[in-house]
């Protein structure tokens, strides 16, 4: 099999994915009578804190250095195992979902990490708090990942998107539906997203995502920055060829490819546009109440589970 | 209120030095200083006085001693009780008043810093105006400290209270924010999420503002009255204006007390509605503090419209108020207010169905009501946890008694009710406006001014959008300004924050601070 | 291959032997009992790996035995090459370490003794996972709690030490009796003592006979291994012992427990039934569940490491479980994978735990303290240990590429094998359990941030930290030597996982082929479900990595870097105590998780005279434990009131003695009157 498609498709995926970022911005910024950033502004600001010198902490060690590369790094390799803009993947035989997941956890492991090198509280508070939301997402995560493998057959990411690919919405309507909603709250909890986490605050105390990077700045911050838009342009990705697979090139098919690639591309706007939308109708829940939501995402995915084999499969 | 020195005079016997009916509503009592915490306890608790505020004033050029003024009020009779103490030769101590009325704690520590005058038996005598690089021995409020002489600086230490045990450790938060907002120092203990204890520290934008003020004049006082507090410019601007007005004794005409509510009004709109917006923008709710800000936004510029200022500055002097409107711009005026309203009734209908916005602001940030009496909270924050006190309806001022309004009271004492109160009173607000500007009576809107009366003083007081704002000032020999005090409500109500928080989790701080919307730079003067 | 068998026996006794007489001064007396040991180490790992490898099974007969009980034989089969080898290695690195760590001052009493109980320990481990015979097993399986007992008291001063050598004492010689009666109740219906002949048997048993033995078996070998309920002991036991013991006791010796399980489920009993899988899962998710949930409570390192061998049993056991029931519905392709992910991750624990105690020694060594809260910064005093540390918290996180995340992958695929199975409960509750595994495993990684980050990073949070400096020599090659295991557990993983399938082999027959397993570098699962390459994910990652540093390097040059102080809002006095303790970093999954752990909390509080504006002066939390709380604690009450009654029948009266000899006697003859 050709690699070089699949090579491509990750770089494409790296230079697409702060774009979804502006496009929520957008959205955002509509619902707020405000006119919101350009395209080229989100470029441009991961342009700028590369270009800038970086102030580190003196009590930071080798860790602080290290994590941007790992968590950047774990991400690609995730980003290398999804199927994309058409159905193959260049990792995509090494590993499968429980894999993609774990890589993923690699990365929050050491940024948590990171957090806590600093000495700051802030640094604490954040990894305290990410760490504990995460361990709670992770099994709706997986849950989610096993109903599907049930119905699909097998664990390989790229197995679910051929297996749903061929099938009829309407005979996996129920439970793909269910495990479509658990799959959706852990990606608001993964992107850091309202109602779990505000992107956009300066309150230092209510921070999670932000609070462990606080001390980040320059390259570091952009590679950390650039990570975490990948990272949502995946979970985005997943649910988009997941759940809605139809349009979906096959490798190596010319032509076909392009077309797919656009339609690939509307379908991943339209369903930021829906986080987009939860963003602008929510607020943040209080930080003991995410507990609850990612509870609501974990027995959505045990439904889909039940659903499945009391229609038997 | 002969009947109160009477009383006195019967328990306290020759302990009371002599009294006179300084102004129209102030009655002043000279008391020695041993007897003033039985005198004064007696005032609150068996005559059912409130005790507002105290200071010191350094009258040695005067009367050769520091003098320590107690202030009181008694609502049912809108009259104002004003014990004087004085503080002579060696003994610059005197007994402290916090033990009994906590509510004096900060306002003693800040006679403390400023006059060197000690306070016997304060539970907590730890600097609060000055911080730990300031040298021992300068007392700024002196007469004989010069302002702008250059002070070395030293290496001191602030010990802050912290809570012991393992695995309790401080958030240091401040003075310098991650957002656009003034300083402030938060020192938090927590072993977890959840607060157990907050110290606060303040005073770093201190400008010495009430000494700036002793010699000069009236227009330069006003000017200086209005930088107290950025967004409380026209009530603290009122206030030294009565204050004057009162010390002068002469009344303002009725079209100028008239002016003065539609501006003070005008005042307390745009800062409640930058509330509500605030506390919305801190649980994320970007929409709804977007549509706030923008209907801020036309708020400010209907004000500068009206007066050529968007925070209303420049229209109070002593006297009146300068520009008067003209019946085009009353026009204009109530077209404006109508609709602001109907802009600001669609929003808050969306605010309240949004879930996640309910739940974050209900039963967060509870203040007791026994917390805030025994602290002397003021204002929307007094009124939201059960505390029904509201000066423009107990002790009316400019035009307030020809007018009809309600003052919302709420008993929950969270963030919701704050936001509720402050709601309502833009509500309020929105009549009062309307009935001022189309009762306001013909006339002048401004007098001529005399000189300051020499050797008097006077009250001045304004209910602001934040609480009970309270003016002082007293003249020298020779009609110049001796002491300018300023009771900030910010000052009265920050101590309450570190109640506020305590069984809240660190994440729910910003908003119980942003409920609040206390002035730092108000509290600090 | 006898040979060295032989030698490793032989070199264990000359170790000990050597630490107990040997005069010389302490320093080269320690480090020659630890180099014997290693070298016994080293030869146990020889001719494990050679029978694991394929060459014959090494006997051994000892040339004396006890009268009465049978020839002393030890036979190393698969599966006891495998455990040999798993104490073999372990041992090794433990060895090299103590070289270094007994000349410590953790240490400086009972060095001799303390080298005698070490190799004695060991050499009691090896013989219990290869000898044949039931009574045998038993002497060794008690000489090896006695000599962990000893290694728990050696600090016997400590009040501690002696109450958990109390608890560890009563609770393996609960599950000592239980595993006794286990195998009287084999013998029974085996007539037999040696363990070929019992396996031969395992078909002939009645149901009623397999549920009993089970169910003693369980028991018995679950108390040894920490499963929850009978955990009790691990938590307190572990501390307590000199840490490269603990690192052995964790590693291994809780495994053999594991050896003596799989021996019962799968050669003695025959065929399983399906409720057996059931009930081991049960108790495997619980200890799973149990074990992070209080390791994430605790502020003591090494108590912390124990709670999470309870956890990692249970992964193991989840395999066992999935294992058992594949077997009871004839899937022994499908049982050879589960037992296959169970015995990796068996030593990938025996890999990553030992180091974590082994750094945990190296920490307890130079800074005296085992309380989180008083640590911090040690990073920049001991990097190398620092280094280790992070391999095996990473390791046992489950992040890739390291080996835990292999052992869990499988674990995973053993769990969702189940959708192949006929059962609908197992299909719907296995992936359940796969995703509560998921929920503990992110809870492990929560423990294992938790306890790097405040050990090591940030500021020393007491004056302990100041003085420490990096461990010597020896220990760093011991620590080394695990992390180096930690990835190449990982690297080699399909060649480890045809050699465990040989012992899978040897409970299913020659059906099972490592075919089914490994497909030159990709581990397989036989259902079809899944693919997964270690080395290549390594590889990616390692790769990536580079390619990023060099990108970014050559793309932006050097870069300025400035050094400030961390950022402290303008307050120009930072403080440790503004940093995060441990206890606050697990408190959000305290408050969640509060109805587990009833949390009980004093708030000391001050006020000035007015009792409204009260505050905080001193804080207090902590947490409830489940288990002695509701079970132990009213059992040994209640065994307390029975007792006190029962001690009536002790009057001291001779002549109430002698009328129950009498008694008893009478009704000895009516009985075996009644019985011919």
């Amino acid at each position: 099999m050709n690699p070089i498609p699949s090579v491509l498709q990750v770089l494409l995926v790296v230079t697409v994915a702060p774009s979804v970022s502006w496009w929520i911005k957008k959205i955002k910024a509509s619902s707020q009578n405000r006119v919101g950033p350009t395209l080229l502004q989100v470029y441009s600001d991961l342009g700028k804190l590369f270009r800038k010198g970086m102030v580190i902490s003196n009590q930071a060690s080798w860790i602080f250095h290290v994590m941007p590369y790992i968590l950047f790094s774990a991400v690609l390799v995730a980003a290398s195992m999804v199927p994309i803009f058409f159905k193959g993947s260049l990792l995509g035989f090494s590993g499968d979902a429980i894999l993609f997941v774990y890589l993923l956890v690699l990365g929050r492991f050491f940024m948590a990490l990171a957090a806590l090198d600093t000495g700051t509280t802030f640094g604490g508070m954040g990894s305290s708090r990410e760490m504990t939301l995460s361990s709670l997402a992770e099994p709706a995560l997986l849950l989610s990942f096993f109903a599907l493998a049930y119905h699909a057959g097998t664990l390989s990411i790229e197995g679910m998107v051929s297996h749903f690919g061929s099938q009829s919405p309407l005979q996996i309507l129920f439970f793909g539906s269910l495990a479509f909603g658990a799959m959706l709250i852990i990606t608001l909890a993964e992107s850091g997203r309202i109602p779990i986490d505000n992107p956009a605050t300066h309150l230092e105390l209510t921070m999670i995502h932000e609070a462990m990077i606080l001390e980040y700045s320059g390259r570091y911050l952009a590679l950390i920055e650039w990570g975490h838009q990948i990272k949502q342009f995946l979970f985005l990705s997943l649910l988009v060829n997941i759940f809605f697979p139809w349009g979906l090139a096959e490798p190596g098919a010319g032509a076909a490819l392009f077309l797919g690639s656009l339609f690939f591309l509307i379908k991943i706007f339209s369903l930021a546009f829906v986080i987009g939308w939860i963003e602008v109708h929510t607020a943040k829940l209080r930080l003991f109440r995410v507990p609850d939501l990612l509870a609501i995402a974990f027995v959505l995915a045990v439904v889909s589970l039940l659903g499945q084999l009391m229609i038997g499969q | 209120m002969k009947r109160v020195v009477e009383v006195l005079k019967e328990k306290f016997g020759n302990r009371i030095q002599g009294s006179h009916q300084e102004t129209v509503r102030e009655l002043q009592i000279k008391i020695a200083k041993e007897v003033v915490i039985p005198a004064a306890r007696f005032l609150v608790e068996t005559l059912e006085m409130r005790f507002l505020f105290l200071f010191g004033s350094d009258a040695r050029n005067i009367s050769g001693c520091f003098h320590l003024h107690y202030v009181f009020s008694y609502h049912h009779v809108d009259q104002f009780i004003i014990l004087i103490v004085e503080v002579r030769g060696e003994d610059l101590t005197f007994p402290s008043l916090a033990p009994y009325l906590p509510q004096a704690n900060w306002q003693e520590r800040e006679i403390q810093d400023l006059f060197g005058l000690i306070a016997k038996g304060h539970p907590d005598p730890r600097r609060l105006v000055l911080h730990e690089d300031w040298p021992e021995g300068l007392y700024p409020f002196r007469k004989d400290f010069i302002q702008n002489k250059k002070v070395p600086r030293v290496n001191g230490e602030y010990v802050f209270d912290r809570v012991e045990g393992d695995g309790v450790f401080e958030i240091p938060v401040g003075p310098v924010h991650a957002g656009i907002i003034e300083p402030g120092h938060f020192r938090f203990s927590s072993a977890g999420e959840s607060i157990l204890k907050l110290e606060i520290r303040h005073f770093y934008t201190h400008k010495g503002t009430e000494k700036l003020g002793e010699g000069k004049d009236s227009s330069h006082l006003l000017c200086l009255a209005e930088r107290i507090s950025g967004d409380n410019s026209v009530a603290h601007a009122t206030a030294a204006a009565q204050a004057l007005e009162t010390l002068c004794g002469f009344q303002i005409p009725p079209r100028a007390q008239f002016l003065r509510v539609v501006l003070l009004e005008l005042e307390r709109i745009y800062n409640h509605l930058a509330d509500v917006g605030g506390v919305v923008l801190d649980v994320a709710f970007g929409f709804g503090a977007a549509q706030l800000a923008r209907v801020k936004e036309q708020l400010m510029r209907l004000n500068e419209r009206l007066t050529g200022s968007r925070l209303l500055r420049g229209m109070i002097v002593f006297g009146g108020v300068r520009n008067d409107i003209s019946d085009l711009d009353k026009k204009y005026l109530i077209q404006e207010i109508g609709k602001i309203k109907v802009d600001f009734d669609q929003t808050i209908q969306i605010l309240w169905n949004v879930s996640s916005l309910m739940d974050r602001i209900q039963k967060t940030g509870i203040i007791k009501k026994e917390i805030v009496e025994a602290l002397g909270g003021t204002g929307p924050i007094a009124r939201a946890s059960g505390v029904d006190r509201d000066f423009r309806r107990d002790h009316p001022y400019a035009a307030y008694q020809e007018l009809l309004f309600m003052v919302p009271v709420f008993r929950e004492g969270d963030v919701e009710s704050r936001i509720k109160v402050k709601m309502q009173e833009v509500y309020e607000s929105f009549k009062l406006i309307y009935e001022a500007v189309t009762g306001m009576p013909e006339g002048i809107s401004i007098v001529e001014t005399v000189p300051l009366k020499p050797l008097r003083s006077a009250l001045g007081y304004v209910e602001s959008p934040r609480g009970e704002c309270f003016h002082w000032i007293a003249t020298d020999r020779d009609g110049r300004i001796a002491r300018w005090k300023i009771q900030s409500p910010s000052f009265a109500n920050w101590p309450l924050i570190e109640y506020a928080v305590l069984e809240n989790i660190v994440p729910d701080f910003p908003v119980i601070n942003k409920s609040m919307n206390l002035s730092y730079s108000g509290n600090d003067r | 291959m006898e040979l060295f068998f032989i030698l490793q026996l032989a070199f264990y006794v000359l170790g000990g032997v050597f630490s107990l007489f040997a005069s010389a001064e302490k320093e080269n007396l320690s480090r020659a009992t630890h180099l014997l040991a290693g070298i016994a180490g080293g030869c146990g790992m020889v001719y494990s790996l050679a029978v694991l490898f394929g060459a014959p099974q090494v006997s051994y007969l000892f040339p004396a035995g006890l009268p009465l009980l049978g020839s002393l034989e030890f036979v190393v089969d698969p599966l006891s090459a495998f455990f040999v080898f798993l104490i073999s290695f372990l041992s090794l690195a433990t060895s090299i370490f103590a070289i270094g760590y007994t000349r410590t001052s953790q240490l400086q009493k009972g060095v001799p003794l303390l080298g005698f109980l070490y190799n004695f320990f060991i050499l009691t481990m090896v013989l219990v996972v290869t000898v044949r015979n039931i009574f045998y097993f038993l002497i060794f399986w008690e000489l090896m709690s006695i000599a962990s007992y000893f290694l728990v008291v050696h600090k016997h001063e400590r009040p501690e030490a002696r109450r958990a050598g109390f608890i560890y004492f009563v609770m393996t010689h609960i599950g000592t009796a239980f595993i006794t009666s286990a195998f009287i109740l084999l013998f029974v219906n085996t007539g037999s003592f040696q363990f070929d002949p019992l396996s031969a048997h395992a078909p002939l048993l009645s149901p009623a006979w397999k549920n009993g033995i089970f169910l003693c078996a369980l028991i018995g070998f679950g108390a040894k291994a920490g499963m929850i309920p009978l955990h009790i002991w691990l938590p307190e036991a572990h501390p307590q012992a000199p840490s490269h013991v603990s690192a052995l006791m964790s590693g291994v010796m809780i495994k053999t427990a594991i050896y003596g399980l799989l021996r019962f489920l799968f050669l003695f009993l025959g065929k399983p039934f399906a409720w057996w899988g059931s009930a081991i899962l049960i108790f495997a998710i619980f200890s799973t569940l149990f074990g992070v949930l209080y390791a994430l409570m605790e502020q003591d390192l090494k108590k912390l490491l124990a709670f999470s061998s309870i956890e990692n049993i249970g992964i193991i056991l989840l395999g066992i479980g999935m294992a058992v029931f594949f077997s009871a519905t004839n899937q022994p392709v499908l049982a050879s994978f589960a037992v296959v992910a169970a015995l990796y991750h068996v030593m990938n624990h025996a890999a990553f735990k030992g180091l974590l105690f082994l750094s945990a020694g190296a920490v307890l060594s130079q800074t005296h303290t085992g309380n989180m809260e008083n640590l911090g910064g040690l990073i920049k005093k001991m990097p190398w240990t620092a280094f280790c540390f992070l391999v095996s918290a990473a390791a046992i996180s489950a992040l890739p590429p390291l080996n835990g995340f292999v052992s869990e992958w499988l674990t995973f695929v053993s769990l969702l094998m189940g959708f192949k199975s006929e059962s609908v409960g197992i299909r719907f509750f296995a992936p359940i359990l796969a995703s509560l595994l998921a929920f503990a495993s992110a809870l492990v990684a929560t423990c294992f941030v938790k306890a790097f980050g405040i050990i090591f990073l940030g500021t020393p949070r007491s004056k302990c930290v100041s003085e420490s400096r990096e461990v010597d020599f020896s220990m760093k090659l011991g620590m080394g030597m695990l992390a180096a295991c930690c990835v190449l557990f990982a690297l080699l993983a399909p060649v480890i996982i045809s050699l465990l399938g040989k012992v899978a082999q040897q409970f299913f027959g020659s059906e099972v082929l490592s075919q089914h397993f490994v497909r030159k570098a990709f581990l397989i699962d036989p259902a079809g479900l899944s693919q997964f390459a270690p080395s290549w994910a390594f590889i990616a990652i390692v790769v990536v990595v580079l390619c990023i540093l060099i990108a970014t390097r050559v793309f932006l040059g050097k870069g300025t870097i400035r050094i400030g102080p961390s950022w402290d809002c303008g307050v120009k006095a930072l403080s440790p105590h503004m940093q995060y303790t441990a206890t606050g970093f697990s408190k959000p999954l305290r408050r969640i998780f509060s109805f587990l752990y009833q949390p009980t909390r004093r708030v000391e509080v001050e006020d000035e005279g007015h009792e409204i504006l009260r505050t905080a002066r001193r804080f207090e939390s902590k947490v409830h434990p489940f288990f002695e709380e509701t079970f132990y604690r009213p059992l040994s009450k209640w065994i307390g009131i029975v007792s006190q009654k029962v001690k009536a029948i002790q009057t001291g009266h001779i002549q109430l003695y002698l009328s129950y000899i009498f008694v008893t006697l009478v009704l000895l003859l009516i009985f075996l009157r009644l019985s011919r």
